[in-house]
């Protein structure tokens, strides 16, 4: 299988005064062709930092970043600090079409099929993000980093933020888009039974490592970490 | 009966008319007992909880019902009545402790601070040996250490160990805790579920816990209540809840609990 994306030997910090915290320390990672791909870890492990430097907004201080395809489109925990509040949800959508300088009839034409994809009523195109539920919302972002013909995506807590049967729905059509379309999804969750029900393979972090890789199954069957033990004996 | 919560109805004052938040729900409680409330956002799970100390916000209220703790109605104590029993007989905490502690002042300070609102004539030094206490009871490791410290300082999980010593100082009858734990990565969730269970069986301090995690309220509870647009839709032994689930609501949101059963992949269920 191709890899789409790879991160080699790269370590990060942030300054804290004078004083250099790192983050990342030699992180090596690849994402593959049509897999989602589990990032999981607890606050301050280094996972949303990670994304960021795939993403080209933190330099790394070693090491480099590969891209074998656009760069990646991000879907966030919370859409609407994403979202223009003041915009109709069909003019956001349209945004990025109209940056490509795709032509009107089939920016409508794309951006009604794409609606249709994520399950998104026509009348919910004519409202504003803030008319709409968090789970609508969710649905706009993925259509809106999907439109752009991405193969390539990053969710960073995506479903963390929702309701425990409208998360269901939003992990169900994110599973089932993938099936789809064959693209990549780096999935960044603190949530070990989400993780299990949508990855492929899970990369483990802990204090800006990763601490463990493995298919899913083999690593939730057969954790060799300490510390993927622990946080398989926490969570609930 | 320690609480027996009889047609309890909460209503938003701010739209016209007023929208119901919580319709006409019954519920008790036994000393000792850890009941749990879950629901989705809109479920009316926090108003309940908030309402039981009269800490809604002025924007809603409670419209009708009783709030019977130990046979006294606290729906209809004027506020220095309720401040009795405020942090005293019943205390409360948060998700998140950062907001409900002051920032400014130090851990022992507001730790002590239901000692002397409730002043039983406690000297200096007696109040600072019970907070210490109660920072250890929590679990922190370093009671005299943390004393002295201001929040900020602090950890989230231990901030939550705070706020836990802070409301049991007084030695409570009653703690509700509202979503306590959600904010917490879950090696200190799985933590500060197990103190309050040590808690419980050490002191039988009942406990209502609020939370829309339901394998949350699996692992603490004994009895849950589940709740659903501001009406209880089923209540029970959790054991039976999770298991034997009676309503469709109940069905559903139990099916849609994240698990490590089934995977959401066609291809992996396939292997």
């Amino acid at each position: 299988m191709k890899n789409i994306l790879e991160v080699k030997h790269v370590s990060a910090s942030y300054k804290d005064g004078k004083e250099k915290q790192a983050v990342l320390k030699d992180i090596s990672l690849e994402v593959r062709e049509n897999e989602i791909l589990g990032l999981v870890g607890e606050s301050g492990c280094g996972k949303s930092t990670l994304s960021k430097v795939i993403l080209g907004f933190v330099k790394p201080s070693q090491g480099e970043v590969l891209h074998y395809t656009k760069m990646p489109q991000m879907v966030f925990q919370d859409p609407f600090s994403s979202l223009n509040p003041k915009k109709k949800v069909g003019w956001i959508l349209e945004e990025p079409l109209r940056m490509q300088k795709v032509p009107s009839r089939e920016r409508k034409e794309r951006v009604i099929s794409m609606a249709e994809k994520v399950g998104l009523t026509r009348e919910m195109l004519d409202r504003r993000p803030g008319e709409l539920s968090g789970g609508q919302r969710q649905r706009v972002s993925i259509a809106t980093a999907l439109i752009q013909g991405s193969r390539f995506l990053i969710a960073d807590e995506p479903v963390s933020a929702l309701d425990v049967t409208i998360q269901r729905q939003i992990m169900e059509l994110m599973v089932q888009l993938q099936e789809e379309t064959g693209i990549s999804i780096l999935f960044i969750s603190h949530d070990l039974n989400v993780i299990y029900q949508m990855c492929d393979r899970v990369l483990v972090m802990k204090d800006g490592k990763i601490e463990e890789e493995g298919e899913t199954e083999e690593l939730f069957e057969n954790p060799r970490s300490e510390y993927t033990k622990e946080l398989l004996k926490a969570a609930p | 009966m320690l609480l027996e919560v009889k047609n309890l109805n909460i209503e938003f004052y701010d739209t016209d008319p007023p929208e119901k938040a919580v319709k006409g729900i019954s519920f008790s409680m036994e000393q000792g007992e850890i009941l749990g409330i879950v629901g989705e956002s809109g479920s009316g799970k926090t108003q309940t909880a908030l309402s039981i100390l009269q800490l809604l916000k002025s924007n809603s209220g409670i419209s009708s019902g009783e709030i019977l703790f130990k046979g006294k109605n606290l729906a209809g104590l004027s506020g220095r009545e309720l401040q009795k029993i405020r942090g005293k007989e019943i205390s409360m905490i948060f998700q998140e402790p950062m907001t409900s502690l002051n920032p400014v002042l130090t851990v022992g300070r507001q730790v002590e601070e239901g000692l002397k609102l409730h002043g039983e004539g406690f000297s200096k030094e007696q109040r600072k040996a019970k907070a210490l206490d109660a920072l250890g009871e929590a679990g922190l490791p370093d009671p005299e250490g943390i004393y002295g410290k201001y929040p900020h300082q602090l950890s989230g999980g231990m901030r939550q160990r705070v706020m836990i010593a802070a409301a049991l100082v007084t030695e409570p009858e009653l703690l509700i805790a509202d979503e306590p734990t959600t904010a917490l990565d879950v090696t200190v969730q799985a933590q500060i579920l197990e103190l309050l269970k040590e808690i419980n069986a050490k002191h039988g301090t009942s406990i209502l816990f609020i939370s829309h995690d339901l394998a949350v309220i699996r692992k603490l509870c004994g009895r849950v209540l589940v709740m659903n647009q501001g009406v209880v839709v089923e209540e029970g032994e959790v054991s039976r809840v999770f298991d034997h689930p009676q309503k469709d609501y109940t069905k559903k949101l139990l099916a849609a609990i994240p698990d490590r059963r089934r995977s959401l992949r066609k291809r992996r269920r396939s292997q």
